[in-house]
């Protein structure tokens, strides 16, 4: 119970680990645009080595990396049947009642699943590598600029963040009382949906009663050192592009012309 | 101790909270001196949290005014200043760490005020050092003792520079090891940097350590003076709900029981003395 | 004998990384009508090893027997053994969650299968166990002091009937009068034949109420006995960051200092006694 580790990062210290949030955050968007733009089948190939040879970087071996794709691998699966049987296309194959399967919708198929595959693998290395923190401290330093126009950039990276440092201890203090909601003889594992459901109730309510006393008690902390808003704010640590964040995003457009304007 | 200057002034200070028709603070007024260690005593309910807030504009007065260091904790747009100059640590360990890294924790009061970066860092390694928590500037706070959690929000109250720290009931959660160390590092901090501390407890042990005690009930400052003063008046004690420490305790027993022992004996080491004496006399 | 634990051991996360070792090898028996007192540092175990004696955690290895029922054997009701062993938990006036007092005591009952009537007659009578006022029942607890609301809690176990009632930390947080109320009532309820367990790491609380007293230290049992002896063993509880009462540690300097008192002195009137016997006398050795 004490130590869950949020999210799935990997402490670490490689070449990824050491790259700014925000460069990191921003590859991974364009990896996932570059996806859907890929010419043809060598353009995956392509990807599929750049991303090899990035978690090779981040110290991540292959098979961490794939794990990624078990819980979505219905939906790939689902998604390429989908594309095999219904995509029309003039070369058929073979036709049955209202099934129709050609080499267009075999290729579609292939290509979708290799996307969703390439999908999952980008932002696996993302959150494999960088922090909940960090990767909070990214997107409230990349949407700054939006703050102008009112979008609430810091106060959503503070929740974001005062989330991460409670939950632990909101977890840990579940525990406890449905312990102690048990050794009332409450039973939280068995009857009917309904049942259990009411049954959550003893738990709940005490977690969300502490939960607010603790929002509470932390506003007034927050407020006793001088919290006021994102405002006139300064950093402890500021993000810093490096000369390693400069060539990796070369070495990403670089990519991005190969797979999508070469005509492979 | 001589008359120094004053830091925090309280002016016939009243408080009640929205809805509720008895006060918890009553016309109350006390001065905190440069560089003391008063502690202020009283059972739960005995208004002495509220006082705490009240010290830095946490809570505005109902009635009456309070100054910071000169400055009216009213006054509009002043209260950061105030709440720079007097720093505090609450109660529950948990709640008022903000980050999931402690050094980041320490930094938030800095990160407020809009320090520089560089000053944040030597203030923040400054800080750590101070509470002797260097070594876990990059540990996660739920991974940490109650005692090393204190000691953290400790440090950043530190970081900010203040005059005056109010501890509101720091120790109550911890046990006796954390207790302790709390309880030393604050006297270091009271001795060797000078900093001015308010001790809000009803632990009449950690009371009895301080320079000068303040005994709450109804809001209301009922008893004031040197630890030794309060506690030689056991039953008046007693009867706002507290307790005296046990040693002041078994002394009275003792002089009722023919023994020549001087009043308001306080620890276990003062007892020795005194009753090594008597002994060396027989 | 109520309740037996015997090479007790609990891993926590076994396999993993973080394993480590929160009880190793505990035994012990609690007999009928007994006061112990627990006592240890925190992280000592003694949370863990508390939360066996109603099978709330499951031993990595040893048995429980609660009247010489294992906790682990086939086909016992776990539900009746924690009808029989009531754990207040620390800061139990944190699990409230019912509308009034008297429905939140009348939980524990109520899962015990009793009709509304019934469970409502219990909790009655357990609140008046823990001296809480008629009026407060049909108030919600929320809004009852710090110190009411830690009775509802307690009086929430009480209305389950346990023969044995364990409490971890049933002082914590109170100020000095709560602290004596907290005290004499379990006085109280042991006077009443219930065999009482009390966790703690407030030597003076543990001095003041029980006959026995275990220590724990880094998952083990390492002390058990009566409070003069185990007090007496000053050097190894100080190792372990536990400190002694007041009362034994002006005793042990006292001798230190020359004064000629008896060993396992602890508590104040003893200590008294032995100084004026050592002051006027000057004889007792």
């Amino acid at each position: 119970m004490m130590n869950i580790t949020l999210g799935q990062f990997y402490p670490g210290d490689s070449l990824l680990h050491r790259m700014d949030p925000r460069t990191k955050i921003l590859l991974t968007v364009a990896m996932i645009v570059t996806v859907f733009l890929v010419r043809g089948f060598l353009g995956y190939v392509a990807l599929f080595l750049y991303i090899a040879a990035a978690a090779r970087a981040a110290k991540v071996s292959l098979k961490v990396l794939a794990k990624g794709i078990k819980p979505i691998l219905f939906i790939i699966l689902l998604t390429f049947f989908l594309n095999v049987f219904f995509a029309a296309g003039e070369d058929v194959i073979f036709a049955w009642k209202f099934i129709t399967v050609s080499w267009t919708g075999v290729k579609m198929a292939v290509y979708m699943a290799l996307r969703l595959i390439l999908l999952v693998l980008g932002t696996q290395l993302l959150t494999l590598t960088t922090s909940p923190i960090a990767l909070t401290d990214g997107l409230e330093r990349l949407f700054r600029p939006m703050s102008r126009i009112g979008f609430p950039a810091h106060e959503l990276a503070m929740m974001m963040s005062i989330a991460l440092r409670f939950i632990p201890t909101l977890l840990e203090e579940a525990d406890k009382i449905m312990k102690a909601q048990k050794a009332r003889g409450a039973d939280f594992e068995s009857g009917t949906l309904i049942q259990r459901a009411r049954a959550m109730l003893p738990l709940l309510v005490p977690l969300f009663v502490s939960a607010f006393r603790r929002a509470d008690e932390l506003a007034l902390a927050m407020e006793a050192r001088c919290y006021r808003g994102g405002e006139h704010r300064t950093r402890l640590k500021v993000l810093r592009f490096s000369a390693l964040d400069g060539w990796t995003a070369l070495s990403m457009a670089a990519l991005i012309v190969l797979v999508v304007w070469l005509p492979i | 101790m001589t008359s120094a200057e004053t830091i925090i002034q309280v002016e016939n200070v009243s408080f009640s909270y929205p809805e509720q028709e008895e006060k918890a603070v009553d016309g109350v007024s006390m001065a905190v001196r440069q560089g003391e260690f008063l502690a202020v005593l009283g059972h739960n309910g005995s208004g002495k949290s509220t006082l705490a807030k009240l010290l830095n504009a946490l809570f505005l007065p109902t009635s009456g005014q309070v100054r910071v260091g000169g400055i009216l904790t009213s006054q509009p747009g002043q209260e950061w200043e105030v709440r720079r100059q007097c720093g505090m640590v609450f109660q529950n360990p948990d709640n008022q760490l903000v980050a999931t890294i402690v050094e980041e924790d320490v930094a938030f009061g800095l990160e407020n005020l809009g320090v520089e970066t560089q000053e944040i860092r030597r203030r923040v390694d400054e800080a750590l050092t101070m509470v002797g928590m260097s070594k876990y500037a990059l540990s996660a706070p739920h991974m940490l003792s109650g005692g090393q959690k204190q000691r953290i929000a400790i440090a950043g109250v530190l970081a900010m520079r203040p005059r005056v720290i109010v501890f509101d009931e720091a120790t109550a959660m911890l046990d006796p090891v954390g207790r302790l160390s709390v309880m030393e590092v604050v006297k270091r901090l009271n001795r060797e940097e000078g900093i001015t501390v308010v001790w809000i407890t009803h632990f009449m042990e950690e009371a009895a350590q301080a320079d000068r005690l303040l005994v709450m009930d109804a809001g209301r400052i009922q008893m004031e003076g040197t630890p030794r003063q309060v506690f030689t008046q056991g039953d008046k004690v007693r009867a706002l709900g507290l307790d005296v420490p046990q040693m002041t305790e078994l002394g009275e027993r003792l002089r009722k029981d023919g023994l020549d022992l001087p009043q308001g004996i306080l620890n276990v080491e003062e007892m020795v003395v005194e009753l090594c004496r008597l002994k060396s006399k027989t | 004998m109520p309740i037996e634990v015997k090479n007790l051991s609990h891993v926590y996360a076994q396999g993993s990384p973080f394993q480590s070792a929160a009880v190793q090898d505990v035994s012990f028996t609690l007999g009928e009508g007994e006061l112990v007192g627990l006592i240890g540092h925190t992280g000592s175990g003694k949370s863990t090893l508390v939360q066996h004696l109603n099978g709330l955690v499951k031993p990595t290895s040893g048995t429980v027997l609660v009247d010489g029922m294992d906790l682990w054997a086939k086909g016992t009701d776990l539900r009746a053994v924690r009808k029989k062993v009531g754990l207040v938990f620390q800061y139990p006036e944190y699990q409230l969650f019912e509308e009034t007092v008297l429905k939140d005591i009348a939980f524990g009952p109520r899962n015990l299968g009793l009709s509304e009537a019934q469970a409502q007659e219990r909790a009655r009578e357990a609140a008046q166990a823990v001296n809480l006022p008629e009026e407060v029942l049909e108030r919600s607890p929320f809004d009852l002091s710090g110190g009411q609301k830690r009775r509802v809690a307690i009086a929430g176990v009480l209305a389950m009937h346990p023969r044995t009632l364990i409490l971890d930390e049933p002082a914590a947080g109170l100020d000095p009068s709560g602290r004596r109320e907290m005290l004499a009532l379990l006085k109280a309820l042991h006077g009443r034949g219930m065999t009482l367990v009390m966790v703690s790491h407030s030597m003076t609380d543990v001095s003041r109420l029980c006959k026995r007293v275990l220590v724990m230290n880094q998952g083990r049992l390492v002390m058990d006995g009566a409070p003069g002896e185990v007090f007496g063993r000053a050097a190894e509880l100080k190792a372990m960051g536990l400190g002694l009462p007041r009362g034994a540690e002006l005793a042990l300097r006292l001798r230190e200092a020359g004064f000629p008192l008896p060993q396992g002195l602890w508590r104040m009137e003893d200590v008294e006694q032995a100084i004026l016997a050592a002051l006027k006398g000057g004889t007792q050795a």
